[in-house]
């Protein structure tokens, strides 16, 4: 053979060794893994009475001063079990759905009952079997906010939802309005635009805030059965009751008592400056406004009743205990789970992270009901729904916040939410 | 070394030689390299017992992306099948090395060419090597940090990964082009990616030609020689740049609030009587951080044209003097085309950074307000409602395809503009 050193030779030659080389390779493929084996070491969850773990991992998602009172109350379940708590501090979601097909996931999570459908389609939590007894101590809607389809996915620990802050300095404790109408003359009466006082604020445009107005004479996001479960497909919020609710809003801003647009900074800003009296928020707002205006000078209040004694209701948001799908110790998780929301280790919490425990015995006793700091959000917590736990709703935020837009600049509540609804449905239907 | 002598030069194969290596290290023997043949032979056998259930596996997951629900990670596996890839790339130029040395040797031998020492060939090899090897850990790390996240990216675009089909407890399956077939072909998808398209593109000429005739402007009056106090003039140019751009935005953000911000509040109200919607009309959005990114970005173009403008010779103006140009033809024949001829790549680098500038979108207002029947906000730019897309509705698939468009969009873009601009071409070349 001549040896020739031209270049299409050359590129022939490259041709045929990749080729080779794919070949190989395709073989390879064709292999694939042994699954058998894999297959089997997954089915060890079956027992009854699984052995005590030498060690549960748990997954925080909690403010430092919260994770201190959290690391003493393990401690106590070690003592009690002798079963060790890893904490993994900032667990987020995406963190999660990595780590714990991996295997280094916790056993054991801390979530936010409206992630249960999203972490359920991911195949992230395990169900959670309780008897009737059991879940009769938690607070009746803090258990329905963890239920997906009919099956519990967490325990409860912690409750929360909006009420009605007050500066003392201002208003009087028997001047907190308890009525529409009243909260209406309050805005009437001591708003004045001109050097920025307002009698009443909330941050206008967010749905979350606005929503206990926009539903105070009836309406829904998602239409909720008999037994629970949503239906993305009927949203309530072009109803007639929400719309006359939402006339009824849009006309405190017609009227200029509230402000036609406001950012939840400006909202806090001024309510510290002293320049407002009463503003709607939520718990974590309420101690910040502590630190800054003192204790005494800050109550709170349930949100005013409709002018028929109806309570509005405003969203209740529930935090607690998942367990994860991957978790090989899901019993003991499960016990560690009751053993952090029982009265006991439920009072140490809420006296020292303050926030309102599920656990019926501590929520309904007068620590809590009478408490000067939260007792007004516990009241206002009996009249809360909780915010619907399906995926879905995370996409309702953005068309409600701009319908509320659309509203405050003067638009027909209906128009708007029929076109808010349009585009919810249409979104939903995108992501299937 | 007396064994060479045996070989019959003239009857050397070369071509039997890169036969042979096929099996890398064997054409080495034939060509009486028995180190080297070792060494490529030892390399590709423990490559082969090494790698071999990894490639298997990894391939087996890139095709697959699974088959056992809840056991199989779609994920997990769609990067250990890029990790494959990766190998078969490496292994692959090895392969390919090995049978061109092969051929290399071979050659010099039937050419009766004396072939180094081992240790010389070595010494050569690190010689030439040199170069390569200090690049390696930098070129291997950009491999992972840079390639192989985007690389995921791509791929992602091509499966069906949504809220409802997301691992680990789904498995992830291939649909091919179907993302990138809806986001042209559903209407709702088509109108909003248009509408968002459109104002990115103005959002981007807008903001960055206005950033860039500003900075030249004032580049040119602070070098005018009758300017006093040059430093502390360029000095206070250059501060909205010492600023980090994020508090800048927020702090501009509650400037232009429509109620309480100073802006409407002491200049707009007091001049026209009434306040302007500058958070709640998209028009007026658009221009206020259209103003806000030329403020933010100037500074950076005014401190490069300065540079360059003192670099330019005082003799060209001279030049021109004596021959009666006008200042207009000086700017318009010396200063311009010296200032684009050297930082026409930085500039274009400009309009690429505004074209993805997803902060002062997302900070000033998030992408709002909102727009009657449109999906996406006022203001938002493709990348900011990629944002939204993936972290509020979870629509990876389609997030990840708009990010391919975005990616090929500024490829293309900066490709053609680098290959015109003069800086970067190599020497020699011009």
């Amino acid at each position: 053979m001549l040896m020739i050193n031209g270049g299409n030779k050359m590129k022939k030659m490259t041709r045929i060794i990749s080729m080779i080389f794919l070949a190989i390779l395709l073989l390879l493929v064709a292999c694939g893994p042994d699954r058998s084996e894999r297959n089997n070491s997954t089915t060890n969850n079956s027992d009854e009475n699984p052995e005590k773990p030498k060690e549960l991992i748990i997954g925080l998602a909690h403010e430092p001063h919260q994770v201190e009172v959290l690391e003493n109350i393990f401690d106590s379940f070690t003592e009690e079990t002798g079963i060790k708590v890893k904490t993994i501090k900032d667990m987020e979601t995406e963190k999660l759905s990595l780590d714990a097909p991996a295997g280094n996931g916790p056993d054991l999570f801390f979530s936010f009952h409206d992630r249960t459908g999203d972490l359920l389609s991911q195949g992230l939590v395990a169900p959670i079997e309780l008897t009737e007894d059991i879940k009769a101590d938690y607070v009746e809607e803090s258990i329905n906010a963890m239920t997906y389809g009919q099956q519990l996915y967490a325990i409860p620990q912690v409750i929360e939802a909006s009420g009605l802050i007050y500066n003392k300095e201002l208003i009087n404790d028997d001047e907190v309005p308890t009525t529409l109408v009243e909260l209406e003359e309050i805005g009437r009466e001591r708003t004045d635009k001109e050097n920025d006082e307002f009698g009443f604020l909330l941050e206008v445009r967010n749905a979350y805030f606005a929503y206990p107005f926009m539903t105070s004479e009836g309406g829904y996001i998602f239409n909720q059965s008999e037994d629970g479960d949503y239906d993305v497909n009927d949203i309530g919020l072009a109803n007639e009751e929400t719309v006359s609710s939402l006339k009824r809003y849009q006309g405190w801003m017609e009227e200029g008592f509230l402000p036609r647009e406001i950012g939840d900074g400006t909202v806090n800003g001024l309510f510290e400056e002293g320049k407002v009296d009463l503003i709607v928020h939520l718990p974590r707002q309420l101690l910040r406004f502590h630190d800054v205006m003192g204790e005494e000078n800050v109550g709170v209040a349930p949100l005013p009743k409709t002018d028929d004694g109806k309570p509005l209701q405003n969203f209740m948001g529930v935090k607690g205990w998942y367990i994860s799908a991957y978790s090989e110790n899901k019993k003991w998780a499960t016990e560690l789970a009751l053993y952090l929301t029982n009265p006991e280790t439920s009072k140490k919490y809420f006296e020292e992270a303050r926030e309102i425990p599920a656990n019926t015995e501590m929520y309904e006793s007068d620590l809590v009901q009478k408490d000067e700091l939260l007792g007004g959000f516990a009241e206002q917590l009996k009249y809360a729904v909780p915010m619907p736990n399906v995926p879905e709703m995370t996409t309702t935020w953005d068309p409600m916040k701009n319908a509320l837009q659309y509203i405050s600049e003067g638009d027909d509540p209906k128009e708007v939410m029929e076109e808010a609804i349009d585009i919810i449905t249409e979104q939903i239907q995108l992501q299937k | 070394m007396n064994k060479k002598h045996k070989i019959d030069e003239k009857q050397h194969n070369v071509n039997l030689a890169m036969i042979l290596s096929f099996i890398p290290g064997i054409g080495q023997y034939y060509n009486q390299r028995l180190i080297k043949g070792t060494i490529f032979f030892g390399l590709f056998v423990s490559f082969i017992f090494t790698f071999t259930r990894f490639l298997d596996y990894g391939y087996w997951g890139l095709v697959t992306l699974g088959t056992l629900t809840g056991i199989d990670d779609s994920r997990t596996l769609l990067i250990q099948g890029i990790l494959a890839i990766f190998l078969t790339v490496v292994a692959l130029g090895f392969y390919i090395v090995n049978i061109f040395d092969a051929r290399r040797d071979a050659n010099k031998i039937k050419n009766g060419e004396t072939i180094p020492s081992i240790r010389k060939a070595i010494y050569d090899w690190f010689d030439n090597a040199f170069p390569y090897l200090l690049i390696t850990p930098a070129f291997l790390l950009l491999s992972f940090v840079v390639l192989l996240p985007l690389i995921f990216m791509i791929f992602l675009a091509f499966t069906n990964y949504t809220r409802y089909n997301a691992p680990p407890g789904n498995l992830l399956e291939w649909i091919g082009f179907q993302n990138f077939i809806d986001i042209f072909n559903v209407p709702i998808w088509r109108d909003t990616f248009f509408s968002v398209l459109s104002w990115t593109v103005t959002w981007t000429f807008g903001a960055t030609t206005l950033q860039i005739a500003l900075a030249l402007f004032l580049a040119l009056i602070v070098n005018d020689s009758r300017v006093k106090f040059k430093r502390t003039i360029r000095t206070i140019f250059i501060l909205p740049w010492a600023v980090p751009a994020f508090v800048s935005i927020l702090i501009f953000a509650a400037l232009f609030d429509d109620n309480f911000g100073a802006i409407n509040r002491d200049i707009v109200i007091p001049l026209l009587g009434t306040g302007l919607p500058w958070m709640t009309d998209p028009f007026w959005t658009k221009t206020a951080i259209i103003m806000i990114q030329t403020w933010l970005g100037f500074p950076f173009v005014f401190a490069l044209f300065t540079g360059v403008l003192q670099s330019i010779p005082n003799d060209w103006y001279e030049a021109a003097d004596v021959d009666g140009g006008t200042a207009f033809q000086k700017f318009r024949k010396i200063t311009l085309p010296h200032i684009l001829f050297v930082t026409s790549p930085l500039l274009i680098m400009q309009y690429a950074a505004n074209f993805n500038n997803f902060n002062i979108i997302y900070l000033f207002n998030e992408g709002g307000p909102g727009v009657r029947g449109q999906n996406a906000g006022g203001t938002d730019i493709l990348i900011s409602w990629v944002y939204k897309l993936t972290f509020e509705n979870n629509m990876y698939s389609i997030a990840a395809v708009i990010s391919v468009i975005l990616g090929l969009t500024i490829a293309t873009f900066a490709f053609f503009q680098f290959r015109r601009s003069r800086t970067f071409k190599e020497e020699g070349e011009i």
